[in-house]
C-alpha cells in the first residue's frame, strides 16, 4: 500500500469515527431500536467510489471496530453494528461490481440491508424474531438516510479537485 | 476542470430508470416480506403476560416468591418492577450482577411499568441515546421493547404456540 493511500485512508477513518461521534449528539429523530442517521457511511461510500472495494471494506469494518471501542465497548451494539456493517458491505459490492448501479440505489438499498443486519443480530442474540417488526418503521427511514447520503456522496465526488485523489483515481477499476 | 469531467461522466454516478428502479423494488420487497412475515407469524392474541429478559436470562418480578417468569398483567393500575444493579446475584448467580450503563454515582437501575391496559413501559434506565425509555407505552404483542447496551428487553407475549396466523 503507497504511503499516500495509507494516510488517506486514515484520514478518512479519522473523519468517519468523529463523524460518529459527532451523530451520536443529535438528538433522537424517532426512538426506533437500531435507527441512526448514518452518515458515518457518506465517507464509506466516498472510499468505495474513490478506492475501490478493499479500501471500501477496510474503512468501514475498522470504523465500527473504532466506535465500538469509544462508544459501548463490544456489546450487543457492537455486534448490531458489525452485522449490519457486513450485510450492507456485501450489497453494496453486489451492486457495484456486480450490477453496476448507480450509487442512488446502491446507497438506498445498503442502507436497507443494514438495518436488517442489524435486526438479524438482535434476533440472534435475544432469540427474538419478533423484532423484524420494526423493520416497518426502520425500512422507510433507512431508505431517506440512503438517498441522502448518495446525494452528499455524489456532490463531494464532483467538488472535490480530482487532482487531490488522481493517483488512486488511475488504479480505481 | 477537464479532470472533474471525468469523475462526472462516471456512470455509477448517474441514475439509470430502469435498472436502480429495479434494485430498490426489489429491496422494497425484501423487506416488505420480512415484516409481513413478522407481523403475520406472531401468536394470536389469547391469554397474554409480559417477558423480561436480560441476555438471555428470563427476569421475574422480585416481590413474586414463586419466581414466575410469565409476569401477569394487574387488575387494575399499574406494576412497577425496578431492577438494580445489585439484583443480579438474585438472577444471575452469586456475584454476578447487571452491567447496567450508567453516567452517574446512583445505582444503575431499569424499572418497566405494566399497566392494567395490557400494555408496558420502561420508566427509567440510562443509556447513551435512551431509545427504550423514548419509546413510551407498547400495547402489541411480540413487539419489544428493547434497552442497549444494557441488554435489557420486555415484551408482551401470549399463551398461544409459535407461530400462528393472526385472525
Amino acid at each position: 500500500m503507497k504511503t499516500k493511500r495509507m494516510v488517506t485512508l486514515a484520514l478518512m477513518i479519522a473523519i468517519s469515527v468523529a463523524i460518529h461521534y459527532l451523530e451520536s449528539l443529535i438528538p433522537d429523530i424517532t426512538p426506533v431500536p437500531g435507527f441512526k442517521l448514518g452518515l458515518s457511511n457518506i465517507v464509506s461510500l466516498f472510499v468505495l467510489y474513490y478506492y475501490g472495494g478493499i479500501s471500501f471494506i477496510f474503512v468501514t469494518l475498522v470504523r465500527v471496530l473504532l466506535a465500538g471501542l469509544i462508544s459501548t465497548g463490544f456489546s450487543v451494539s457492537f455486534f448490531m453494528s458489525l452485522s449490519g456493517a457486513v450485510l450492507s458491505i456485501v450489497i453494496s459490492l453486489l451492486l457495484y461490481y456486480g450490477l453496476k448501479t448507480s450509487i442512488f440505489s446502491l446507497s438506498i438499498t445498503s442502507a436497507l440491508f443494514h438495518a436488517i443486519g442489524q435486526l438479524i443480530a438482535y434476533a440472534l442474540f435475544f432469540m427474538t424474531p419478533y423484532i423484524f417488526v420494526y423493520l416497518s418503521v426502520l425500512g422507510p427511514l433507512s431508505m431517506l438516510t440512503g438517498l441522502l447520503s448518495a446525494v452528499l456522496v455524489r456532490q463531494l465526488i464532483i467538488r472535490i479537485p480530482y487532482s487531490l485523489l488522481s493517483e488512486e483515481k488511475k488504479r480505481r477499476c | 476542470m477537464a479532470e472533474n469531467r471525468n469523475i462526472r461522466s462516471d456512470n455509477r454516478l448517474h441514475y439509470h430508470p430502469l435498472k436502480d428502479t429495479l434494485v430498490i423494488l426489489f429491496s422494497c420487497l425484501t423487506v416488505a416480506s420480512i415484516v409481513l412475515i413478522s407481523l403475520f407469524t406472531r401468536p394470536v392474541s389469547q391469554n397474554s403476560y409480559v417477558e423480561i429478559k436480560y441476555g438471555n436470562v428470563l427476569l421475574w418480578d422480585k416481590d413474586d416468591e414463586s419466581k414466575e417468569t410469565r409476569i401477569s398483567f394487574p387488575e387494575t393500575g399499574n406494576k412497577v418492577l425496578t431492577y438494580l444493579r445489585s439484583d443480579g446475584p438474585l438472577f444471575l448467580g452469586e456475584g454476578k450482577f447487571f452491567d447496567f450503563y450508567s453516567t452517574n454515582e446512583e445505582e444503575p437501575t431499569v424499572q418497566v411499568t405494566i399497566y392494567a391496559d395490557k400494555s408496558i413501559q420502561i420508566t427509567k434506565q440510562e443509556s447513551p441515546r435512551n431509545v427504550c425509555a423514548k419509546m413510551d407505552r407498547v400495547y402489541f404483542e411480540y413487539t419489544p421493547l428493547v434497552c442497549l447496551p444494557n441488554s435489557f428487553q420486555a415484551v408482551i407475549k401470549s399463551d398461544s404456540g409459535f407461530p400462528q396466523w393472526d385472525n
